[in-house]
């Protein structure tokens, strides 16, 4: 091949699918469907799915041996329990195995074969029940709250209560919908009928939005970057893996219009005809909403080769994701959507410049592209009044079950971390006492109780080393041992390392070793190797999950001082 | 295109990784992944410079004219040394040894040979080895223990051979 060639980006597996019709979701979905209820290694059916498909059986048992949902063996049901920072934080000490006792079922993760009664239980991280945890997934239906293995049981009755949802800014840009009942697809119309994709573009560009999945790139400029090039793709990124956030599967299951009235707006301002919604498959409630969603947008106009009769031609599909973590990240993503393994993969290229199938691809998280009709009706000047600049605008933040009042907020960016922690979430419920908060997720960090006196913004929060993340706020009372938490975080980095490079492959593993290993003792510092872990993973790792891991570690040994003395190396 | 790497100027084809300029100016870096005949993959990570004052993996970073590339600092060599050392820490004391059990010589592996001269030692690889072994191809032999998921030779496999096997 041409090794000299370092835009362009050499997959021979990729490209022989590329020649096969480029099966992507498709072969991924009928992988899916040949999992369910097999309690065989993928060995046992992948190959004959790829050969399907007029591909080699390394194109089936890659991404079958890879996803966590395609891994587990399935007996006829099939139990998700959530073992996440928000479940971890509800009940230290209990998860997956206390239900697979309860039931007597087989453990997915871990055991090759289903037992007899056909009842499989898979240990996943985050559900997206956060502020009702612990939670689980008997199928489809979500279940929750302390009464949870009895539920699984049936000796209680099945309790999961909608996403509690509040706004506090007195305007909101994101929940109006959620809240008020204001109608979506207010602007879109209009757009399509008489506004330019400039303007759209230059609206968004004012109003200083930036990426609120986590990475806080500035929308406007990504969308640029992709220089509308013919095939541009916009995908819209709900795979809201972070544990403790649940504000994209609020919008999603809430008001799936607005985000696709986002969709539409992303497209028309970056000249795509195509947009992709990738929902998570621990969502399945969002899933179905979102795809009823969809035929209800073509069947009223909004979608289709001729949107409200005009020139503008835009289709929107609705993928389904597999589970594991860094799926989420943006080359991992697009990987994914191509069939292959959701790993992630170095840039440059850019998913901007060669992303889908090479085309120019924009990848938009749920909560992002719910903000778009808003600014386009109010103007991105209006929008740029808001929040903290330049960090503009609102942002959602979730609260965990921990706290008095657990629940979804929509805060102007620059709210005071205390003032949403005690103000909005009352503190923590019944009167127990905040040991640590956990914010943005795994790749995050941690805040010491009086460490809180500080604006909800991306700069603000890095300077006190930890990061706004997508704003899940877990609260960790003190019940849980801080040995144990940080235990509990490096079991998420070694269970979700996607694999592709060797610092965080074997870095989180080694982490977890040194953290769980008989010699890590509370008050006494590790010895020199887990520092040089730290150090290589975060220097040296392919993406922002290894680099991030040992900030977030760290975070949470300064954030228990004392109580962790050594660990923060 | 020219850029220096230890302030020394060397010149690489548009288009070039800076593994290839670094290697042009005749400094040698551990590239446990890396392999001229398939294309580059950034894995294990241990190609490690600092170009335009950013710490990155030389093979998938591309070369860009008047770059400063930095090798040869005491943070970059630890830091490879280290990242090298990872890698082994999950692998059994066997994968150091020679194929006839001795620890020095042409008999070692490649990855033994760097660790050699990173100043890695033997006892390094510690790892339980315990995943297993597949036979069942007559002259493609898979010892689990050994792997450290550099992806040469899937790459091999599908870009080389065409083979898509692996």
């Amino acid at each position: 091949m041409d090794t000299a060639r370092p835009t362009g980006r050499f997959d021979a597996l990729r490209a022989l699918a590329d020649r096969h019709g480029r099966p992507g979701a498709r072969l991924t979905e009928s992988l899916s469907r040949a999992r369910a209820q097999t309690p065989g290694a993928p060995a046992a059916w992948a190959p004959e799915i790829a050969r399907r498909w007029g591909l080699p059986a390394a194109a089936g048992l890659g991404p079958a041996s890879y996803y966590a949902d395609l891994a587990a063996p399935h007996g006829r049901r099939h139990i998700r329990v959530c073992s996440a920072a928000a479940c971890f934080a509800a009940e230290p000490g209990r998860g997956a195995a206390d239900v697979e006792r309860a039931l007597g079922a087989g453990r997915a993760d871990r055991e090759a074969h289903a037992p007899a009664d056909g009842t499989t239980v898979q240990s996943v991280r985050c559900l997206g029940h956060c502020y009702a945890a612990p939670a689980a997934l008997d199928g489809d239906a979500p279940r929750t709250g302390p009464a949870l293995i009895g539920q699984l049981t049936g000796r209680e009755p099945p309790r999961a209560p909608q996403i509690p949802a509040f706004d506090s800014t007195g305007d909101p840009v994101l929940l109006g919908g959620v809240l008020a009942g204001e109608p979506a697809w207010a602007v879109w119309p209009e757009v399509v009928r008489s506004r330019t994709p400039e303007e759209v573009h230059a609206q968004v560009a004012a109003s200083g939005l930036r990426g609120r999945g986590g990475a806080g790139f500035p929308v406007a400029a990504k969308w640029a970057a992709a220089g509308r090039g013919p095939g541009t793709v916009v995908i819209a990124n709900g795979d809201e893996g972070d544990p403790g956030s649940y504000a994209d599967r609020l919008l999603m299951e809430a008001d799936p219009d607005r985000v696709l009235e986002g969709l539409a707006l992303a497209c028309f301002a970056c000249g795509a005809d195509r947009g992709v919604v990738l929902v998570r498959s621990e969502y399945p409630r969002a899933l179905a909403v979102l795809e009823e969603a969809v035929a209800r947008a073509y069947s009223d106009g909004h979608l289709g080769a001729s949107v409200h009769g005009g020139a503008t031609a835009l289709d929107v599909e609705v993928v389904r994701g597999h589970g594991s973590y860094v799926a989420g990240e943006e080359t991992a993503l697009i990987a994914g959507l191509e069939g292959g393994r959701g790993t992630a993969r170095p840039r440059p290229p850019c998913p901007t410049q060669h992303g889908l199938w090479d085309a120019p691809t924009v990848v938009n998280n749920v909560e992002t592209l719910a903000a778009l009709p808003w600014i386009v009706r109010r103007g991105g000047d209006a929008y740029a009044r808001r929040g903290a600049r330049p960090e503009t605008g609102t942002k959602l933040v979730c609260l965990s079950e921990r706290f008095a009042r657990p629940g979804c907020y929509e805060v102007e960016l620059g709210t005071p971390v205390d003032r949403i922690v005690t103000g909005l979430g009352g503190g923590l419920r019944d009167g127990a006492e905040l040991a640590v908060l956990q914010i943005g997720g795994p790749l995050g960090g941690f805040l010491a109780p009086d460490a809180l006196d500080v604006p909800l913004t991306e700069r603000a929060l890095s300077g006190r080393g930890a990061a706004l993340g997508h704003a899940g706020l877990v609260a960790f009372d003190r019940r849980p041992e801080p040995l144990e938490v940080l235990r509990h975080v490096w079991e998420f980095a070694a269970a979700e390392s996607c694999g592709a490079c060797s610092p965080c492959r074997v870095g989180s593993r080694r982490g977890l070793e040194l953290v769980a290993g008989g010699g890590a003792v509370p008050g006494r510092a590790p010895g020199p190797e887990y520092g040089r872990v730290l150090t290589v993973m975060s220097e040296a790792s392919l993406c922002a999950f290894g680099k991030r891991v040992p900030a977030a570690v760290r975070s949470l040994a300064r954030a228990y001082g004392d109580r962790l003395t050594g660990w923060e190396r | 295109m020219i850029l220096t790497v230890n302030g020394v100027p060397v010149d690489v084809p548009p288009g070039a990784w800076l593994l290839t300029a670094v290697r042009a100016a005749g400094t040698e870096l551990p590239a446990l992944c890396h392999d001229d005949r398939v294309g580059p993959n950034g894995s294990c990570r241990t190609c490690l410079v600092r170009a335009g004052g950013r710490i990155t993996a030389a093979c998938v970073t591309p070369a860009a004219d008047g770059i400063e590339v930095e090798t040869d600092t005491g943070d970059l060599r630890a830091l490879r040394r280290d990242a090298v050392e990872l890698i082994v820490s999950a692998l059994p004391p066997r994968a150091l040894e020679g194929a006839d059990g001795e620890t020095g010589g042409e008999a070692l592996s490649e990855l033994a040979r760097t660790c050699a001269s990173l100043g890695i030692p033997p006892e390094a690889a510690r790892g339980s080895g315990d995943r297993g072994r597949d036979d069942s191809h007559p002259y493609v032999h898979l010892d689990r223990d050994l792997c450290i998921a550099c992806g040469r030779c899937v790459r091999m496999c599908s870009e080389v051979q065409g083979a898509f096997a692996l």
